[in-house]
This record gives C-alpha cells, structure tokens and sequence, in this order.
C-alpha cells in the first residue's frame, strides 16, 4: 500500500504542472505586488512565483493566461457554519462543555455554500460548531474543493476548539448562568487538558482535542465580544494558559480595550460586524478592524460567520474594513495571510510562495474591489471555479 | 442662540454672488470632458459657473479658492426611484386602481433621517413616488436632499406620475389581471392626456382628477414599476410608442433584459433595481441586470439605478452602480454616468442636475476615490452650492 503511495506521487511529481500568468501577482508574503507575473503549479503545489521574464513557461504545460487580472492566496475563513450547506447539525447543546465533539462529522463537501463561496474567492474555511454552549466541540478545516468524499476535503482536523464566551452560552437556573460560572467551568476544562497533554497523547479522549491545543497543534477559537470578555478571553487562555487562541468576533465595545489587546499582540478574527455604532456608548460610528489597527493591532483577520453573512461575501469584510479605516495592506493581509498564521497552517496555505498548496484566486481586479469578479480559482492545483463556465457570484 | 446658528450658516453658506473656485485632484463632470484630472469647479449663486482643468480655469477676480485637495469631485447622485423623501406611512393610498389625482407632494418630510444619510451616500436629487399597490397611484415629486421646507427642497412637482404595471397591483382585488390592469391604465392615461390636450386649446374646463396631467409627457415623465419580460413590453408598447407619455422603466428586473432593442427603438430610458441581478434557474446562471440590457441591444439606452428605498438605503445608491459594473454593465464611468447625468435624462432635468456643466445646480460631493468603490468614502456634499453634509463637521454617517 505504502509503496503504490509513493508510486502515485511519482507519478504525480513527473506530470506536467500549469503556469499561471497574471497581471500582477499579490503573494502576501511581502507587502510588494509582482507585476506582469509567473506562476508555476504542480502536483497541487505552488513551484515558483516570480517576474515573467525570469521564470520559462515549461514544455508541455498548460498555459492560464489572464494578462489584466490578479493573483492572490485564496481566502481563509476562520469562522464559518456552512459546512452542511445549511444550519443543520450547529450545535450539540448537551452540557455546557463538549470538547469531545467534532464538525468532522457533519461536513458535507462541495455543497451549495461552498460552491458560493469558491466563487466569492474562499478556499479554505474552518468549519465550526455554534456558540450555544461554553465549550461547543472541535472544528475542522475544510478545503472548498469539488469531492464527494469528506477526508478529501479536510485540510486538517482538528482546525480549532470553539469556545463561547459570553451571551449566547449564558444558561438559566443552571451553573454558567453567569460569567462566574463559565469562566470556572472554562479553567477547569483548561486544566484538565493540560493534564492529558502532559499524561501522553490518547490519555484521555474525552478531551484529547483540547490536549493537541496545549501541544501547539491547533488554537481555540473563541466567540467573544464587548472589552471585558475580550479582554478576559485574552487573559484566560493566551496569558495564563499559554495556549494559542484566535479572539473570534471582537465586537461590539471590544475596541475599547484595543490598546490594552496590542499589548498582548492577540490573533484578532474580527467580523461579522464591521462597525460599532452602540456599544462604545458615545454613538460614534467606529470601524473595528480600522480601530483595532489604529491602536497598534497588527494580527487581524476577518471572518463572515457564515451564514450569518454570506460565505461568498468574505473578501467583501475587508472591503468595508477598510470603507471603514483599515489600510490597504492590513485588510489584503486579513483574508489570507493572517488568518492562516493565526489557524496555525502558514507553512500550507494563505500566501503563494513556492512549496505551498496552489490554492490560487484570480481576479478581475484588486482583491477587495467588488466591481471586479473572481474569474478562476485553483484548489491544490485543481480548477474548482472558472467564470466562462457561468458567473456565480 | 439664533444668532449663533446664523453665524454658523454664514459659514457654510457662500454669501450672494460669491464666486467659489473648488479644485480637485479629479473632477468627474458626467459631461462631454467626462473625467478631468486636476480640475476646477467654478460655482456661484448655487448655480456651476464653469468646470475643466484647473490650469485652463481663469480664477475670477474676488473669487475664493478651495483646494479640496486628493478627492474626487462628482456630480450629486440623482434617484430616479425613493419613497423616503416623505412620510414612509404614506406610502400609497389605494382607493381605487387607479388614482391620478393623487401627489406626494403632500407628504413630503425635509430634512427626515433618511435624507440625511442619502447626503452621507452623495444622493443630492431624488424623486419621491408613491407605491406601487395600484396601478396609477399618483403623481411624485422631485426634491432636493436638504433644505428645511416643503418649497425649499421641491425641485419640481409634479416630478412624475407613477404607474405600477403588474405584480404588485394584483393584490388589490380578486380577479384583477393584466387583461384589466392594462386596460384600466391606458384608459386613466387617455383620458387624462385628451383632457390635457383640450385644455390647453381651451376646449375644456378645469378638471381637478387630472390637473397634473397638463405637463405630462411633455416635461413631466412616468415612472412605471415594472418587470417581467411581457409587462416590460406593454411599458414601451402601450405607454411610449402609442401614448407617447415618455415612460422610463424603473425595476426592468427578472428576464425583461431581452427587450434592449425596443427601450433603443422607443427611446426609454432603463433605471434599473433595486434587483442587481436575475438568477435563471434553468441553468443556474446568473445574469447581471444592467448587462443583460446592454448585451441584449440596449447598449445605446439610457440606463441608470435606482434602491427603491427604503428596499435599499438610499445611501447605498453608488453601490447599486458598483454590482452592474460588476456583472458587465461596462466601465467605471458607465455606472457613474448611470447615476448622474442619465438618471437626469430619465427625469426630464438634463438642463438642471445630474452634470458639472455652465448653468446646471451646483449639486456636487467630494470623494475619498471613484464612488463606485465602497472601500471609498463621501467627505463633503454640497447642494446648490451649499455645505450640506461634512463628515469632518457633522460626524460620518456612512
């Protein structure tokens, strides 16, 4: 079996790959954009990126030629619910800690939603249980790549442990009615993965994904909003656990502990709000990610919760990100790049560099101008969404 | 107090016969000089003096000069379809299908939230029509966005008569079809354009059910709800080549796209929304509203959008632009003409708003960038020639 492996990738490695040329290339590895660009691709890997006058177009590859489009990594959405291609299977709400369950399950791959948000420029999404318990399972990070076949799919499991803070996880007449309670029940879950992790790996499988987060393998993404929680999630996990966390939301008054969060130099997954109006209690109309950037945030990504808003409007977060005060570079970075660094997979995805998987969006224009149309996009070297086949989105 | 506020307005307000010369990195005329690189905008009595490029703009003496720096400078948006310029319960009195005597200017609200934010979104003109629940509901009236009174903001009323083909006047009673819709709208408008051609040859007494009917379809349009691809047909059939009363289509959604030929044939211009698309599903495609016209033989139609707000906000008018050029409803300077100087044409006020040009409003608002992009922002928004909206002095609103 292992050596018919091995063959197979042989045999891949040997095939023709593609070249990709481009208007200009974005490869958000650096702040610099690659003008009449080269992309080489093969074997569902990104070979070389690069000025065209330095990189040869191989015999017998196909050629991608798109000289007035861009290139950039396909987007990353950290924080999304479409992975049944509706609201089914959410959210298990038996105790209020569940870290045994998991997404992998219920995934159902290429669906509907997936299709949507291919065509809105997302490739990869980690799919993630709702908020209505504190501790709600692990979630998965799924490829959106045209499979019947869930494992295909999967980029990596577990993708995150999702943990709800505040609000929706708050239960009555019942312990974790208030933030008393859940934040106990949070450190005591806390302390019992620690243990596992220390004890070996399978020690204890009810919470052996929260044992792989203390072995740096995956981060807790944490549903949570206004300055105190936000804030409390930081000092909880990041400060005294000493695990990885990505601080999902960050909304409502979030903002107004921003210069105390830079400190921290917290993985920000900003959104589905793009403003606060309300919260900050002195009705001035506040960009978040602009805030938070302004405050000398510089970890930041966006999110559209999907469903909650549509998972083809994810590059459309950053548009209104920076609408709203973001600058350029920081709200390109926020799809890609920094939520990949942040989900702890940037040696894989969210930048084309070679070496990485050829998950590649070409455009008609710049990523976060929504005139323009995604017109291709590849999935490990693989075209999932091509616009002369219909527009999608 | 009162004389603070005065002072304040004396501020914003350019005194009479001031000549102010606003220069700016682009100025966007909608005119013949279409796209102006370093331009100038030369505005007095709240009328545009001159526009072009600021070397070629000779500053008159006692003039005062604003560098506006790097913005864009557009003309105001115009709405050629709102109902939030007015109280939104009053939206349609439905007494009986078709009702011409009927006007919004009676319930005009200056100064509403709504208008507001419309200033915040460049919105500057806007028609405000009643709804669309019966098939002649009444005449609607073109307003400015700002401006404290009824006769301050009102541009011209009538502004329009609205008549609502199908779709939603089918509600108003069992049995009412297009057979009767039809019917019962092209004999309200024959009546009332014979007795409009009577009166003025003084062969007629005064009529008050069609008192407005006088300037219609010579300087007053209708704006005529409707969609679907046989409704679009008796628009232009019925309403423009026989009555010749110059409809214009407002909404020409789902598959009505396939007529671009017949709007170019009969000269009726496309105000399109506040649908962007239409999502065929026979073959899962989507098809964008204002590139299926264009595509079909609409090309040389005048075409523009509306938001139909408060379906849409009105602040997001610029947006509606962005999504047809988006789905291929040509260039940058398509969607942005589309919301200046064609929704003017579709109203019958080429001569007043919707351009940069000698003797039109001076309706204009500053930009962070091209209003079709939303990452851009409204900084300033001036409506015959005054300071009504300033993100920096009134807080940003959008």
């Amino acid at each position: 079996m292992l050596h018919y492996f091995a063959l197979a990738l042989l045999a891949q490695d040997s095939a023709p790959g593609r070249v990709i040329d481009v208007g200009v290339a974005l490869t958000m590895d650096e702040r610099r954009p690659i003008h009449n660009a080269r992309i080489l691709v093969r074997g569902g890997r990104i070979e070389a990126v690069g000025p065209r006058a330095e990189i040869a177009a191989p015999a017998g590859w196909e050629i991608l030629s798109f000289p007035e489009s861009v290139a950039f990594p396909g987007g990353v959405d950290l924080h999304s619910h479409t992975q049944t291609g509706g609201w089914d299977d959410l959210n298990d709400m038996v105790n209020p800690n569940n870290p045994e369950f998991r997404t992998l399950d219920t995934v159902v791959p290429w669906n509907d939603l997936y299709k949507d948000g291919v065509a809105g420029g997302v490739t990869t999404v980690n799919a993630i249980p709702g908020s209505g318990t504190n501790m709600s399972g692990a979630g998965t990070l799924v490829r959106l790549t045209d499979t019947a076949v869930v494992d295909e799919a999967v980029l990596r499991y577990p993708g995150s442990v999702k943990v709800a803070q505040g609000y929706n996880p708050e239960r009555f007449g019942d312990l974790g009615g208030t933030r008393m309670g859940m934040w106990w029940m949070l450190r005591w879950w806390l302390d019992r993965g620690a243990a596992a992790a220390k004890a070996g790996r399978n020690s204890d499988p009810d919470v052996e994904h929260l044992a792989g987060i203390f072995r740096k393998e995956h981060p807790f993404l944490v549903h949570t909003a206004g300055a105190r929680d936000v804030f409390g999630t930081i000092r909880m996990f990041q400060l005294e656990a000493k695990v990885p966390v990505v601080v999902s939301h960050c909304c409502f008054s979030g903002y107004l502990a921003a210069p105390a969060i830079a400190a921290t130099q917290a993985a920000l997954n900003i959104g589905p709000r793009n403003y606060d109006f309300s919260f900050g209690g002195d009705k001035r109309f506040v960009g978040l990610v602009g805030e938070y950037e302004r405050t000398g945030n510089r970890d930041m990504s966006v999110q559209t919760d999907a469903g909650v808003v549509p998972q083809e409007e994810f590059l459309y977060q950053a548009t209104l990100a920076e609408r709203l005060g973001c600058s350029t570079w920081e709200a390109l970075e926020s799809i890609n790049s920094d939520p990949a660094r942040q989900i702890l997979i940037e040696d894989r995805i969210g930048r084309l560099v070679p070496g990485l998987d050829a998950d590649i969006v070409i455009k008609a224009g710049q990523p976060l101008d929504p005139r323009s149309p995604v017109q291709l996009v590849l999935v490990q070297g693989d075209i999932v969404y091509d616009i002369r086949a219909g527009q999608r989105y | 107090m009162i004389a603070l506020a005065l002072l304040a307005a004396a501020a914003v307000a350019p005194q009479d016969g001031e000549t102010v010369v606003y220069r700016a990195a682009k100025v966007y005329t909608a005119d013949v000089a279409g796209m102006i690189n370093h331009g100038a905008l030369v505005v007095r009595d709240g009328k545009v003096v001159a526009a072009g490029p600021a070397r070629a703009i000779a500053v008159p003496s006692g003039a005062r000069v604003e560098d506006l720096g790097m913005v864009w400078l557009v003309p105001g948006l115009v709405e050629p379809h709102c109902h939030i310029a007015g109280s939104l319960g009053d939206l349609n009195d439905g007494v009986f299908l078709a009702n011409p005597e009927l006007s919004t200017h009676a319930v005009v609200e200056p100064n509403n939230p709504y208008l507001r934010d419309a200033r915040a979104g460049g919105v500057t003109t806007a028609l405000l029509i009643p709804g669309s629940g019966n098939n002649v509901s009444g005449f609607g009236t073109l307003v400015k966005t700002a401006g404290d009174t009824v006769d301050e903001v009102v541009v011209r009323a009538p502004g329009s008569l609205k008549v609502a083909q199908a779709g939603n006047p089918e509600r108003y009673s069992w049995g009412v079809g297009r057979a009767l819709m039809n019917w019962n709208t092209r004999d309200t408008l024959t009546k009332g354009k014979t007795w409009a051609e009577a009166f003025r040859a003084g062969d007629a007494e005064f009529a008050p059910r069609y008192e407005n009917f006088q300037e219609l379809g010579r300087t007053v349009p209708i704006s005529v709800h409707t969609q679907i691809y046989q409704v679009v047909l008796m628009t232009i059939t019925m309403l423009g080549r026989d009555l010749k009363l110059k409809p214009f289509i407002d909404h020409g959604e789902f598959e009505a796209w396939t007529l671009g030929p017949l709007a170019v044939e009969y000269g009726v211009p496309l105000m399109l929304g506040p649908r962007s698309i239409h999502f065929d599903r026979r073959d899962s495609h989507i098809q964008g509203l204002a590139a299926g016209w264009r595509d079909s033989g609409g090309a040389g139609a005048v075409v523009g959008y509306n938001t139909d707000s408060p379906v849409l906000p009105e602040e997001e008018l610029s947006y509606q632009a962005a999504l047809g050029v988006r789905y291929g409803a040509g260039t940058n300077e398509d969607g942005l003409k589309g919301l200046t100087a064609n929704a003017s044409k579709a109203l019958l006020i080429e001569d007043l708003a919707g351009r940069l040009a000698p003797g039109l409003d001076a309706d204009f608002v500053a930009w962070t960038g091209d209003p079709l992009d939303p990452r851009n922002h409204v900084l300033k928004t001036w409506i015959r020639g005054e300071l009504v909206y300033d993100a920096a002095r009134d807080g940003r609103r959008y």
